[in-house]
Order: structure tokens, then sequence, then C-alpha cells
């Protein structure tokens, strides 16, 4: 269905189910080939044996033991998802009052002002990014340097090199996912129902309340998502700015496959796939309901 | 089929549908549609959204393929050709000009495809262009059109392309009132001009009776009459097409006897007449339906009606609005039933409220639905 | 229109303000930095000079990595737009059972994790010869932007209704000249912006270069990347400072192009 409503795609008839695959194939092999095939090969990897300094393709699964039982790798798992949970919830605390005030400016301008102010470091890579924090929270850098001078610290405040310095740089790189799926909800509200509510009586704050952020819900839930997924891939941030004391799984599997334990990497990788994905199956099946009631009203 | 004078029965007609039924899914948009369109006729498809006339106007013009049934264009048997190799064209709802090319480009899109040289298309194109009124605006951008112009346009792109058939999709919807009676009028006279065989999709019955040489009127998928637009509104053959086009006083009755001439029938304790030309026998239930200026209204309750008029109901006036041209006074008649009058507003005075009236009609101003 | 200045508005605008600095902080610090005259990045500045800029253009891994990053970027970028626009184009155009499957199917490159797809690609590589190419570059990339690529498009597509490419058909247009004459002009925005975002996902890709390049073969980000591990000097500034600027220019033109009346004609279709 496009804007205008009225017309279908029509059924595929016989002359056209042969152009179909031609269209859709090209990148499904693509895919295929590529991606699922590799996936493959790290999966296989994952059983095989690692002697210290090189693979052998015999299959023992000791990988995926050392990984279990290991109390180091419960820590890892755990440094993770502090690392997600507090980013995200930063994120959400500060992405939704951004992407409110956006949804309040009247001067087109202004509006692409305030695209630019959040958007634009997407245009930059990661790398970029980082530094640019190491230079802002090292121990000679511009906060220590203010905090200095306004007599509020004796001597020069640990920011970088710690799971502090990883959060402040992490929660800049995913704001920006963090707004779009809010402000996309927000602006799509259709602003007489918060005309409705004040003819019922509403104050600016009940309307809030009861009409504005209900509604705002399901974007609210997959920027959590999204960021929260975010988090937990992230290799570069904590990389640059953890100092060693970060250690999450992103980096854990890039340490392996260095060191050429590709089995040990690949049960990392396959870890980190599960528990993003369980954490995104078990929250969609808690909030199932409160989604599919905003929906219905649509 | 409708009653028509023209002996053209046998010529080809310039488009035919067979017993043509159309499925989407579980939706059965088109049941047993058969049409014959004639060469040089503006032919309209009236009927409510979802009616199903315009999937009739896709399949005719080639982006729907009929589940069911055989279309033929011109004779020939045209289920599955493709839009680009029909001789028809179609204007779309929303006109669809392209708007990255400007008007000129748009207009001779057609032409070039089929490869004439530059300057017959510059040729034709100027004249497309006079023929819509429109010289001189090669490069103007979409943009830049009002509705009324874009209209023109499409109508431009559409006819230098000498269709046999141009079919058009409820064309003039997003057009205010009086440019919308113009643009009638034009196509209209566009029509007489080229001599292409129109098809006009649309639901506003005053546009379809305005313009159209002939009306078929659908509901639900099915073609309830086909006929001129006279033919159509003083002589419908269902409820449907009597309550959609105009107003009608509809009222339930039993036919009592036939006679040659007419037919007695019985509505509660009224007994009234009306036209043969129907198959109900006796003891059949039927439906009388009678339009609205048809009716006179005769005060007080008991004078005389005028010659002719033999049916006679005794109502009291519910209500009285005044239409600039013509009054129109809502009944309640004496069993509880409502009808509408309609009078020209001549200038004698009007039937007030609360008036105790007999509302009289005749015999063959009556028609006698069995639908 | 300016009827909610009320004190809530106000507190709201200044605290986007906030964050918006907070968002630019990184990027104007890095290029203060960059004319930092001491080697620690000390704050504040002791002076200005432009040493790290000529120590950017003599480091050897940063104009190799440079090239690389246009080659690389811009094959992905055309094989993304390619690939996306057809599967685009299937997916908005045509109604089939498996059409939602396909789409999910579809965006699985952004779905798994780029470090683990790296590692992946990397295994995959070595095993078909493909590692520390330009080649393996460009498809892993060009398999990241594939989905912004068919998402973009997709979207353009059903806003644009088939309508178009129906007026064109019924001018006796076949599908083929259809697709290249009215649907691609049709699309162009939309075209443009992906073909942006696949340029961009190549251009600062790090996570999967990591695993698939050789020092020889180095993109920019990863250059950056090693320096970084080895020196802290401000020519790490110099370098992003320089990226910024492109970046920059980027969003000028982005924001020149909205602007603009060809732009908005598209854009104000009734």
């Amino acid at each position: 269905m496009n804007a205008r409503g009225g017309l279908r795609p029509p059924r595929a008839p016989r002359a056209q189910a042969l152009v179909l695959p031609g269209l859709l194939g090209p990148a499904v092999v693509f895919i295929v080939g590529v991606l699922l095939t590799a996936l493959g090969i790290l999966l296989v990897n994952s059983a095989y044996h690692f002697t210290g300094t090189q693979v052998q393709p015999r299959v023992t699964f000791e990988a995926y033991r050392h990984f279990f039982t290991d109390p180091f790798y419960a820590s890892v798992l755990w440094q993770e998802v502090r690392l997600a949970v507090v980013t995200t919830g930063i994120c959400l605390l500060v992405g939704y009052p951004v992407a409110y005030a956006i949804t309040k400016i009247r001067r087109p301008n202004w509006v692409i002002a305030a695209y630019i102010l959040i958007f634009s470091p997407l245009l930059t890579s990661s790398i970029v990014r980082a530094y640019g924090w190491l230079v802002i929270l090292a121990r000679g850098g511009l906060v220590n340097w203010a905090l200095a001078e306004a007599h509020l610290v004796g001597s020069p405040v640990r920011l970088v090199f710690n799971f502090t310095g990883v959060t402040i740089a992490l929660v800049h790189v995913l704001l920006p996912f963090t707004v779009f799926p809010i402000l996309s909800v927000l602006l799509r509200t259709d602003p007489t129902l918060r005309e409705a509510a004040a003819d019922l009586g509403a104050t600016r704050l009940q309307t809030f309340l009861r009409v504005t952020w209900p509604l705002s819900f399901p974007g609210l839930y997959a920027a959590a998502q999204l960021t929260f997924v975010l988090a937990m891939n992230a290799y570069v941030t904590p990389q640059l700015l953890g100092g060693g004391r970060v250690q999450v799984l992103p980096l854990l599997i890039f340490e392996n496959i260095s060191d050429l334990n590709w089995p040990l990497a690949a049960v990392e990788a396959i870890a980190l796939i599960a528990l993003v994905w369980t954490t995104m199956f078990v929250s969609n099946l808690l909030f199932r309901r409160r989604l599919a009631a905003i929906g219905d009203r649509e | 089929m409708g009653t028509t004078g023209r002996a053209e029965a046998s010529a080809t007609p310039a488009v035919e549908l067979q017993q043509v039924h159309k499925r989407f899914g579980q939706v059965h948009a088109v049941r047993g549609v058969s049409l014959r369109i004639r060469e040089n006729e503006f032919f309209s498809l009236l009927g409510p959204s979802g009616c199903g006339k315009t999937t009739v106007l896709r399949m005719i013009s080639g982006f729907e393929v009929p589940t069911e049934g055989s279309l033929y264009l011109q004779g020939r048997l045209a289920n599955t050709i493709p839009p680009y190799r029909r001789d028809t064209n179609l204007i779309f709802q929303h006109l669809a000009l392209f708007p990255h090319l400007d008007v000129y480009d748009n207009i001779a899109f057609g032409l070039r495809l089929r490869r004439l040289p530059r300057d017959e298309i510059a040729r034709k194109v100027r004249a497309s262009l006079d023929l819509v009124d429109l010289a001189g605006y090669e490069s103007r951008r979409i943009h830049q059109l009002s509705g009324g112009q874009k209209q023109r346009i499409a109508i431009a792109r559409a006819l230098i392309n000498q269709p046999a058939v141009l079919l058009l999709d409820e064309p003039l919807g997003a057009l205010d009132l009086r440019l919308r009676m113009q643009m009638q009028v034009e196509l209209k006279e566009i029509q007489h001009r080229v001599g292409t065989t129109f098809i006009y999709v649309t639901h506003d019955q005053t546009e379809a009776m305005t313009m159209s040489d002939r009306i078929a009127v659908m509901n639900h998928g099915v073609v309830e009459q086909i006929g001129t637009g006279r033919d159509v509104y003083e002589r419908p053959r269902t409820r449907f097409v009597a309550t959609f086009l105009g107003d009608s006083n509809l009222i339930d009755a039993r036919v009592e006897r036939r006679e040659p001439e007419q037919t007695v029938l019985r509505a509660g304790d009224q007994r009234l007449v009306a036209p043969a030309d129907h198959a109900a026998g006796p003891g059949a239930a039927v439906t009388l339906c009678v339009r609205p200026e048809r009716l006179r209204l005769v005060t007080p309750i008991d004078a005389p009606a005028p010659a002719g008029y033999e049916n006679r109901v005794p109502a009291r006036v519910h209500d009285v609005i005044f239409k600039g041209a013509f009054i129109e006074y809502r009944l309640t008649t004496g069993s509880g039933a409502s009808m509408i009058a309609q009078a020209h507003a001549n200038g004698s005075p009007a039937i007030a409220r609360e008036g105790a009236v007999a509302a009289t009609w005749r015999r063959d101003d009556g028609v006698v639905l069995t639908e | 229109m300016s009827g909610s200045r009320d004190p809530i508005t106000i507190a709201l605008w200044a605290f986007l303000g906030l964050v918006g600095l907070y968002m630019l902080a990184p990027l104007i610090f890095v290029t203060i930095d960059s004319f930092n005259p001491s080697t620690y990045g000390t704050f504040p500045l002791a002076g200005v000079t432009l040493h790290w800029y000529q120590n950017v253009l003599q480091v050897p891994e940063f104009r190799s990595g440079l090239v690389n990053s246009l080659i690389v970027a811009s094959g992905a970028t055309v094989v993304a737009v390619a690939l996306g626009t057809l599967a685009a184009y299937g997916l908005a155009r045509y109604r089939f059972r498996q059409r939602e499957l396909v789409r999910s199917f579809l965006l699985l490159p952004i779905i798994v994790p780029a470090i683990v797809f790296g590692a992946a690609l990397f295994l995959l590589y070595i095993r078909v010869g493909l590692y520390g190419t330009r080649t393996g570059l460009v498809l892993g990339h060009a398999l990241l932007g594939l989905p912004f690529v068919m998402s973009i498009t997709t979207a353009s597509l059903q806003t644009l209704g088939r309508e178009y490419e129906e007026a064109a058909m019924d001018l006796g247009a076949n599908p083929l000249v259809t697709f290249f004459k009215v649907t691609i002009p049709s699309i162009r925005p939309g075209l443009v912006v992906s073909a942006l975002f696949a340029f961009v996902t190549s251009w600062d890709q790090v996570e999967v270069s990591l695993f698939i390049t050789r020092p020889r073969n180095n993109t920019l980000p990863i250059a950056m990347f090693n320096y970084e591990q080895n020196y802290q000097d401000p020519t790490l500034a110099a370098i992003s400072a320089i990226l910024i600027g492109f970046a920059v220019v980027l969003v000028l033109v982005a924001v020149s192009i909205l602007k603009s009346q060809e732009y908005r004609k598209l854009v104000e279709r009734e």
C-alpha cells in the first residue's frame, strides 16, 4: 500500500514469476555465499581443537567447556551486560527529552540544525570519536583542566581507561541510534490526540503522562533494543578507552583470533549472539501485550 | 441491455466483456460482468466505492488480468496482453504526470517510445496542447501547474497516442465543483472532436448523466443496469439503481391483479396503479418507485387531483426545505411511511408544515421494481 | 507559530543545546588538539602548530590507507546500490508469500554483530584466498551496506507508488524501459541517500576491516587504529580533523540538497 492507498502490488503472473528471482537472486546469493558460509565456518571451528599454536580440525568442544567453566568468562559476561545496561539507561534518559525537544521546534532551519547536532557525528568513524574522548577525558585534558581551574578537585580524576570513560564515549556513539526511533514515533503521533486530551480537561503534564508517553512507548522500546544490541556489539570504544580494564566479549573475540585460538573466538562469538538474541526474545515476550495494545490504536 | 434506437448491434464493439470475473484472494471484486461498448461512445461505469468499476477499468487497460471470462478489444481477445501493447490509454485518478519531466516531455513520452521523427513529435505536441487549450506550456514543470491544467496535460498525454479507447479513472475528483463542471463540458467536447471511445469511471451520478451516452450502474461487482442516463434514471431496474441515482420514494406493495395496460397494486390499505412492463404476477411482492419530482401535492387533503393523477396517498407535511430552484417536502403518510416530494419554486406559496395533503402521481410515473 | 514558549519547552531546548555540545565536543576538541604543540595533548594549548598535519602527509600508512578506503568504499557502494536496488524493487513491487521472510533475510548483515561478522569473514577469506585483498574488503563492506540500501529504496518505492510506472507502461514502455526512464529518476533522492549510507558505512568501517586487512592493504580507519596502539601524539588528531572536515563538507552538501528547488519539487507531489 502506498501513501495514496488504492494501489496493490499485483499477484506475480506466470511471466513475471521469472523476473522476481532475477531481482532478488543476486542479493540473496551474495548473502548466502559470503555471510552464511562464513558463519558456517565459524560455527564449525568452534568445535575444533587448539593446540596452543594452531587449530586442528578435530571435534572436541573443549573451547565450549573452557568458556563455560572458567570463571573469567562469567566476569566478562557480567562486564558486558553491565556496560550495555548502563549505556542504554543513560541513552534513554538523555535521548527521550532530546527527541521530545526536537518535536517542539517550529522553525525548519532550527530543526535542520538539531538534526545536524545529533546525527552528524555518525559521519565520522568510531575511531575519530573515541580519540576525541581520549583528548577530552585524559589526565591533562579538557575536563580535568576545567575541574582544576574551578578548584573542584585536588588531583586529576581518572576518566579514561576505565568503565566510566568507556561509558561516556559509548553513550556518545549510540545516542543518535536512541534518538531516531523515539523521534520517529513522536513525529508520527497524531497531534489532534493531544488537542483532544486538552479539550477534555487534561493539563499539559496530564496530557503527556496519559497520551504522549504511552503512545511513544513503541519508539522507546525500539530505541532501547537497538541501543542495547549496539552496546553489546561494541568493539572500538571499549578497546580504545578501556585501557584493558573493560573486558567485553568483542575484545576477546579479536584477541583470540589474533592469537590463532579460533575455536575459543568462535565460542565467544556464538555466546555474544546468543546473549543478544535471548535478551531480545525475553524482552519481546515481556512487553508483547503492552506493545500490541498501542499498535491497535494506531 | 438498455434501450437504444441505433441499429449497430452488428458492428464490432470497441470493448467487450463476456462474463468477466476478478478475484483477489478471497475478495470477489467483479462478478460475471458483461458489457458491449460501442465505437465513439462515451460510456460510464457508475457505482459506489468498492463496486468493482475501477477493477473493470484496470482490466480493460491491462493492469489486472481477468480471473475468468473474456475481454475483447476491437474484437481481439485481450485478457493477457500487457498494457504497453494495448491500443488503450488510461487517465489515472491522480494523473501520474512524471514529475521529473516537463510538460513537453510528458506529452511526448509515448511518441518517443515509438521513435517518431523529432519534428513530427514537435508538431503533434503543439497540436495536442492546442486541443486542450494550453498552447505555449511546453517547458513548464508539472509542479507549476494548477489542478485543472494538470488534468488537461494528462488528457493531452494520453490522446496524442490516438488510442482506440481512452479510459478515465475518476479524473475530476480532486477539482472543486465549479472547475469540475467546466471540465465535464470540456471532456465531452474533446470526445466529440476526437471521436475516440471514452470509458469513464465515477461515483458521481450527476457527472455520469451529464457526460455519457450510456451508463452501466455497478454494485458489489455486478452490473445492475445499462442504459442511457434517462433510461437508468426514469426506468430503474432494481432498488439499488433507483436509490443510487437521485432520490426515490419506494413503496412496498403486492400485485393484486394484472391488466393489459396496467398493474393494480395494494400497499397496506391503498390501491395503486402502475405500468405493466414487468414480469411480476398476482400475489408477488414488489417495490413501487416514484421520483419526488413526479409527485403533485394537493391541498386540502380531499381536494381533486389533476387529470390523470390516479394515485393518491394522504399525508402530512413533516418538513419544508427550500433548495433554491425547488422546494422539497418531507411527508409522513397515513400509515407512517416517509415520502419526499419536489416542486419547482415558481413563486406560488409553499405548503406549510403540518399541512394535510394528498400526494398524487400518474400511473406511468411509477416504476415497478422486482429486485 | 511561537506559541509554545513556556518554561518547560525552554528547559527542554536548553537540554537539547547541552546535549548538542556533548555531541560536538569530541569533534571540536580533536580539531583543537590537532594544533597542539604538546605531544601528550595537554590542555590548554600552549601555542599553535601545523607540525602534526605535516606528519600526516609523511606517514605512508595514512596515504595508502586513504587510497584504499576510497577505492573500497566506491566499489562497495556500487555493489550495494546495484544489488540492493534490484532487491528493493522485487520487494516493493511484487506480492509473494515469502516477502517478509526475504526482507528479514536481507537485513542479516546488520543483525549479526560486526565483530562476529569480521571474525567469520576472516575464517572464510583465509580459506578462499581473499584475506588482505581489496576485493575481500569490497565484498565485506558491500554486504554491510546492502540492508541500508534495501530499506531506504524499498521505502522510497512504496511511497512513490506504482502510478508512474503504470502510466509509462500505458504509454507503451515495456518494464525495462519503464524501470530506467521512470522508476530510477523518480527515486533519485532515495538512491542518493542510500548510496551515501553505503559509502559512509564502508568509509568508517572498523570492526570488520580489522579482521580482513593486511598491513599493506589497510583502510584508513585501520591505519589510524594501528597508529593509536603505538603512538599517542596528535598526528591522529590531525588526520581526524581532516576527516571531520570531509564530514562537514558532506553535511553542507546534504543541507543544500535538502533546501534545493529540485528536491523540494520532487517531494511536493500532491
